[in-house]
């Protein structure tokens, strides 16, 4: 169980990775997404371990660690603004320039 | 009393951003509150200060949740004298702010954004709490990134994005980093981890360490990671520029130090960073020299800059430690000087090209003469203060028994003397192209005041280099950080 959330983890970060260094801004943006999703996973799997019942719902030590699910909330939130930031600023970059691509953003290296 | 000292200077600013958002559209109001804010945070900075200096480690427990489990707030040495340098950067970056920021952008997201900055800062500097720390690491970045783009025509933009996306990789990194120390140790109090971590070989641990390495090292513009650092520096408006190169590029080095020193408890992977920060010593000014634009040849400055304190801090030593900050110190006020300075320059000619400058020296004298005052500080002339942190750099390295070091510093010391005294024949001398006036007093004042601090830093530097030495003494014996936070808990 654990290996496969591994495996699964570390395809979402490479694939996140592989998208980042695409040159369209929104493949780059969904990149940077499915990393921070791929973070996510790996914050709650820091904590959570197959076997293991719910925070809060049952008595004894058979529970997970809930604190990471706490850090998991509060990066899902941070992870929100910050892909919301980063889509106006494309949206802004595609009206000033009328195209999507990197390669068409010149006017930096004149 | 001394608990709410410590929360004030992240409390304060964060207060006064949504209280800036009611009074959009109303300039007058938002520049007064905001200047209102600076200042007292400023005092209270200054006084915490005094203090931590004094009484030691102050701490609070946030929501009264005892130290292990809830969150900290902690003022060591280190912490307060960021907090200090940060707060009294802002207030001069605020007043610089009212006349050259243009009137649109003044009654509405700048003051507010300026102040989330101010308190990201803060709270970066003050938290005892690893994932806290990554939170007001990212709000840096989200507040920084959209004051890069605040014009919003396409060049800012695009220095925003490249910005943005780099900086948010390294703070998915350094989540990363987090996490995995969370799993080590179970625990994301700093106090706690150094006693964990304390004497203790884990091999978990280098990978966590590479990745917080690499996370802190785009932050801080180390050589393979600087390529972000011109556009997004020349590109924001002027006063965010002096921010960004005075003190969120030190965040980088800042988290370094915390990460290694009070968590690890030792410096590791120092050779690494070594040679990476010798070679963007170097390698920032060469690109320096051939810059046209003003702005962003003070831009790669800032690169290289950054190589001189990670060299030292690469050292591990005491005497490094504190050349490390007194450097940040020295650099902080003769950098930002300089941007508002270039800012200055632009907004009366109407250019960014130093060759289309040339001959200011009759018009503006003023400003000539603390430009030159300001490079001659960079390149490490005394009796300015550039030149004893070059004096602590050098003797730290010596100290160390790394001579070959020496070469780098040299060359970039060199470098730096030639690229800024062209800089300033090109811009002040030769025959007059374009029309321009002194600037306003007020624009010119926040300068005026950095300069007084170049001269006051280089003949009263003793007091800095004791407060150095003192806070590079209390960083290498983490025991006095873990027994503040934890008081008598063991375990």
């Amino acid at each position: 169980m654990s290996i496969l959330i591994g495996l699964s983890i570390a395809i979402v970060f490479a694939l996140g990775t592989w998208q980042i260094l695409q040159r369209d801004i929104i493949r780059i943006i969904v990149g940077f997404a499915l990393q921070s999703l791929a973070v996510n996973l790996l914050i709650i799997t820091a904590g959570a371990l197959p076997g293991l019942r719910a925070p809060f719902a049952a008595a004894g030590n058979q529970s997970t660690d809930p604190l990471v699910q706490a850090l998991v909330l509060t990066a899902i939130v941070i992870f929100l603004g910050v892909f919301i930031l980063l889509l106006v600023i494309a949206y802004r970059l595609f009206e000033e320039y009328g195209s999507l691509e990197v390669d068409d953003y010149k006017d930096l290296k004149e | 009393m001394s608990a709410s000292l410590v929360v004030l200077p992240i409390l304060l600013p964060i207060i006064a951003a949504p209280l800036l958002f009611i009074f959009n559209g109303r300039a007058a109001f938002q520049r007064a509150i905001a200047l209102f804010t600076a200042v007292i945070v400023a005092a209270v900075a200054v006084w915490l200060l005094l203090e931590t200096r004094s009484a030691g480690v102050l701490t609070h427990a946030v929501g009264g949740w005892k130290s292990p489990f809830g969150l900290m707030i902690a003022a060591d040495l280190l912490g307060a004298v960021f907090v200090t340098l940060t707060s009294l950067l802002s207030v001069l970056i605020v007043v610089y702010s009212f006349k050259t920021i243009p009137e649109r952008g003044q009654g509405h997201s700048y003051y507010p954004l300026l102040m989330l900055l101010l308190a990201s800062i803060n709270g970066l500097s003050l938290t005892g709490d690893i994932f806290n720390f990554y939170v007001f690491l990212e709000i840096m970045v989200l507040s920084s990134f959209t004051l890069v783009a605040f014009e919003g025509k396409r060049k800012e933009l695009e220095a925003s994005f490249k910005y943005a996306i780099l900086n948010l990789l390294a703070s998915t990194l350094l989540l990363v980093s987090v996490v995995g120390i969370y799993g080590v140790a179970g625990t994301l109090n700093m106090a706690d981890l150094a006693r964990k971590f304390a004497g203790q070989e884990i091999p978990e641990l280098v990978p966590i360490v590479m990745l917080f390495v690499a996370a802190f090292g785009i932050k801080a513009a180390l050589f393979p990671f600087h390529f972000w650092l011109p556009d997004a520096h020349s590109m924001a408006p002027t006063p965010v520029s002096a921010m960004l190169s005075g003190i969120i590029v030190k965040m980088g080095v800042y988290g370094l130090i915390r990460f290694f020193y009070t968590i690890l408890g030792g410096l590791e992977l120092g050779e690494v960073i070594m040679w990476l920060a010798a070679v963007s010593l170097v390698f920032g000014m060469i690109c320096a020299v051939s810059q046209k634009d003003i702005k962003r040849m003070l831009a790669y400055s800032t690169i290289s800059q950054v190589g001189y304190i990670l060299i030292v801090f690469s050292l591990g030593s005491a005497a490094g430690l504190t050349a490390a900050i007194v450097y940040t110190a020295n650099h902080m006020v003769i950098k930002a000087g300089l941007f508002m300075l270039a800012g200055i320059i632009i907004k009366q000619t109407g250019t960014k090209r130093m060759d289309e400058m040339g001959g200011l020296l009759g018009r503006m004298p003023v400003t000539a003469v603390l430009f030159l005052i300001g490079s001659l500080a960079l390149a490490g002339v005394p009796p300015l203060n550039g030149f004893i942190s070059k004096l602590a750099t050098v003797v730290a390295i010596l100290d160390n028994g790394k001579p070959l070091l020496l070469v780098p510093v040299v060359i970039g010391t060199m470098l730096t003397l030639v690229v800024m005294t062209k800089a300033w024949a090109q811009i002040f001398l030769g025959e007059s192209r374009r029309k321009a006036v002194e600037s306003d007093w007020l624009t010119l004042a926040p300068v005026v005041a950095l300069t007084v601090a170049i001269f006051a830093l280089g003949v009263l530097a003793q007091p800095v280099m004791t407060m150095a030495a003192e806070t590079a003494t209390q960083l290498l014996d983490p025991e006095v950080y873990a027994v503040s936070v934890l008081g008598g808990i063991k375990l």
